[in-house]
């Protein structure tokens, strides 16, 4: 049997609920994100950049749209003959078959494709991540020191460290504590849900851990606390670099907004670590005689005949004349009509904005991120407050 | 109803040769993100054709570079799909094809092997995106022998192609072709669009290549369209033949006119398809002023840019002010540059403070790579 070194494994099946209305129809990692992209193209362009070319996408939770997105992961270069990418959903057996119970039990459950390509290494992502990063150096790390398993980690203010996984790890970078969450974090290494396990360090924790009836089957719960309980090698690789969780509405509008400004923190036009994506055949985006596009980031098949600023937008959008758009994010297909003005707002796809509505405040007096979900349509002159969710037609 | 496409990349190189110096006709870039080619093989594809073959001569690299094996037009296909076809070069004969009849010649055997019951035949410079599969079940319905797609245009005689002028009787038959350069007028114009039998095809090409013939049009055609029934399908919509240098900086302008983008590509079912280049979005500073302008992808606008038509990653700098031009791919201008009427080939670097000026009527043409 061929063999491959290193087989991905990425955890799509959760459902995101702290994004409430952009996930209701969608699994998080199909979310969209950056005007152009998807969550999840940033892990699977990840893979590819850094050599790795079998990933297993663990699906559960409304997977059509992604299944759809993924199809035979040709724009991500990962239509291959042997390995490639694989849409991994739970299964029935002959002796029976369940929804994936944890993060860890989807990865027990699938120990089978892992074994078809015989790896050494198995690099556990998660699509919830807007990042570029370099596996290869951290499976490099991790063969050095010849770990069991090595998390990723990165550095966060110690303000923000109990807003997270922590790991506690001496010179050596070796792990020896996790603390989910601490009150008073003594470290400020935050887990970016990246591991690589050794393959067969990974395999027997997850078979143990199955077998625990008190287990609740979670990487961060069970795997890593049992495998520092047993003293196992667990190093903590340091990564610098752009990453976000865009797990909550506030920081999936604030990693957007991290594409504008001068020198964008974010930058995706690197052409050594291209982000890949599907594409949809649209013409370029226009911008008409009295349009005003300042400090935005577009994509094709837009229209716009209005403002735009501080904004990102998707494609095939049209701004009408004396519209208004600004520190928002607007998703594919939405329509602004004349004199409507979006304020501070997220705007999933297909909305349709009827004209001198309004929607969000601006953001000095918002008191939050108005968000309209997908295909919603707002009325005339109608108002959406800021911070209010709309999940249904508004007259 | 099932159609083989044969597309002519190189045919009319002639009329630009700035564009066609180190490229066919075929790929020259169109409309931001487009090559010529693109909206003849979308056109094709989305009438439901599943083999093309195209048709080369010279300079191909830059269209197999494009094409490839036709993935992004859902033509990589292991029955039929996109077939390059370079010149068959012959023990006897190794000069280059030098017409259209001495090129299908090239291909006879793959219309012979073909199983497809008609042949669609098309250039590259003509900008339309129509349903394609109506005029071929016209074509059918109407018993003829060969249909000819056409246009109703004014021209004013500054074209550097040969035209091929129509006339029509009232039922829509073709009853004289003449062929010549410079036409002006309203006329009937061929958009060299040929739907045919294969049959019928391979019957004429024979008979053409026994008689030693070397046009199709003037020497089997139009003498004989008494016998030979060829039926006119005439093309409403938007229409734009790349026929002078003139003819592809207004064809790009053109673009910038709402109602034309709609009919290209507002068509739900009719999408144009091209190479695929994981551009991130385009990107407008704190400065950016852009009016009456097509953007593609992958640009930063740090400045001003008016009816102008920017490619894929194109760079303007800050108090720059780009005005009625089309930049390609990957063109950077620097700071305080002012264009006007220009058009700049792929990767062209404009430095800081240059100030450079076509006219409407003779833009001003910057080749690949240069330095300025």
């Amino acid at each position: 049997m061929r063999k491959k070194q290193c087989v991905a494994m990425l955890l799509a099946g959760g459902q995101g609920s702290r994004l409430y209305a952009l996930t209701s129809k969608v699994a998080k990692p199909a979310v969209y994100f950056g005007s152009k992209y998807r969550i999840i193209d940033f892990p699977l362009s990840n893979c590819i950049n850094s050599g790795i070319d079998t990933v297993g996408v663990l699906t559960q939770y409304q997977p059509l749209e992604l299944n759809d997105y993924i199809g035979n992961g040709e724009p991500w270069d990962l239509d291959r003959t042997y390995g490639g990418v694989h849409i991994l959903p739970p299964y029935q057996r002959s002796r029976g078959g369940d929804w994936y119970k944890g993060t860890a039990n989807a990865i027990y459950q699938n120990i089978g494709f892992i074994e078809r390509y015989d790896p050494d290494y198995v690099l556990i992502l998660s699509g919830d991540h807007i990042y570029k990063m370099d596996y290869s150096k951290m499976l490099e790390f991790h063969k050095q020191k010849q770990a069991d398993c090595t998390i990723a980690v990165i550095q966060v203010s110690l303000k923000e460290a109990s807003r997270f996984g922590i790991m506690n790890a001496d010179e050596e970078e070796r792990i020896y504590e996790f603390e989910e969450k601490p009150p008073k974090p003594k470290s400020t290494k935050a887990s970016m849900g990246v591991y690589i396990f050794s393959k067969d360090a990974l395999f027997q924790y997850l078979k143990s851990d199955e077998e625990d009836k008190k287990s609740v089957k979670d990487f961060g719960k069970n795997i890593i606390p049992a495998m520092l309980n047993d003293g196992k090698r667990l190093f903590a690789y340091e990564f610098s670099g752009y990453w976000k969780d865009v797990g909550t509405i506030t920081s999936l509008w604030e990693a957007n907004m991290d594409l504008l400004g001068e020198r964008p923190v974010l930058e995706l036009g690197d052409p050594n670590w291209k982000i890949y994506y599907r594409h949809k055949p649209e013409n370029p985006h226009y911008v008409g005689l009295e349009a005003k596009v300042r400090n935005s980031v577009l994509a094709e098949g837009c229209e716009i005949y209005g403002t735009v600023e501080n904004s990102v937008l998707f494609s095939n959008i049209i701004v009408e004349k004396g519209a208004v758009i600004r520190d928002s994010v607007i998703m594919s297909n939405c329509s602004v009509r004349a004199g409507a003005r979006i304020e501070y707002a997220i705007l999933d796809s297909n909305v349709a904005v009827g004209e001198n509505a309004r929607i969000g405040e601006s953001i000095q007096d918002a008191t939050g991120i108005a968000v309209v979900a997908s295909g919603v349509a707002i009325g005339e002159k109608t108002v959406v407050e800021s911070g209010k969710m709309v999940t249904e037609d508004v007259k | 109803m099932s159609a083989i496409g044969i597309i002519f990349s190189n045919i009319h190189d002639h009329t630009v040769p700035e564009l066609t110096r180190g490229r066919t006709m075929a790929s020259i870039p169109f409309g931001g993100r487009y090559r010529l080619i693109d909206f003849v093989l979308s056109t094709m594809v989305n009438a439901g054709l599943e083999t093309i073959g195209v048709i080369t001569k010279t300079n191909y690299q830059s269209l197999m570079n494009h094409i490839g094996r036709g993935k992004d037009w859902d033509l990589d296909r292991k029955t039929g799909g996109l077939m390059v076809l370079p010149p068959f070069g012959h023990q006897d004969n190794n000069r280059l094809y030098t017409n259209r009849l001495e090129a299908l010649k090239g291909v006879l055997g793959i219309l012979r092997k073909s199983n497809e019951e008609y042949v669609v035949m098309a250039d590259c410079d003509i900008i339309a995106n129509f349903d394609l599969a109506s005029a071929i079940q016209k074509h059918i319905e109407s018993n003829a022998d060969l249909t000819v797609i056409y246009k109703k245009a004014t021209l004013c005689g500054d074209s550097k192609r040969t035209n091929k002028i129509l006339r029509l009787d009232d039922s829509g038959r073709v009853r004289d072709i003449a062929m010549y350069q410079g036409a002006h007028g309203e006329v009937n114009l061929s958009m060299d669009i040929w739907i045919v039998g294969r049959t019928y095809l391979l019957g004429i090409l024979e008979d053409a290549i026994a008689h030693g013939y070397s046009s199709l049009t003037r020497e089997v055609l139009a003498p004989n369209l008494d016998t030979i029934y060829v039926q006119g399908y005439e093309h409403t919509g938007y229409y734009c033949c790349v026929d002078s240098m003139k003819a592809y900086m207004e064809g790009n302008l053109k673009l910038l006119d709402r109602m034309v983008r709609r009919e290209l590509f507002d068509t739900e079912d009719r999408p144009i398809f091209t190479k695929v280049k994981d551009s991130p979005p385009t990107k407008y500073g704190s400065e950016a002023s852009v009016k009456n302008s097509m953007v593609a992808d992958g640009c930063i606008v740090e400045g001003t840019v008016e009816n102008s038509v920017l490619f894929r990653g194109v760079k303007i700098g800050r108090n720059t002010i780009v005005r009625n031009s089309v930049l390609m791919q990957d063109t950077i201008t620097g700071d305080n540059v002012s264009l006007n009427y220009i058009v700049t080939d792929k990767r062209v670097v404009i430095k800081d403070a240059r100030v450079l000026s076509g006219h409407a009527t003779h833009p001003f043409f910057i080749n690949k790579d240069s330095l300025i």
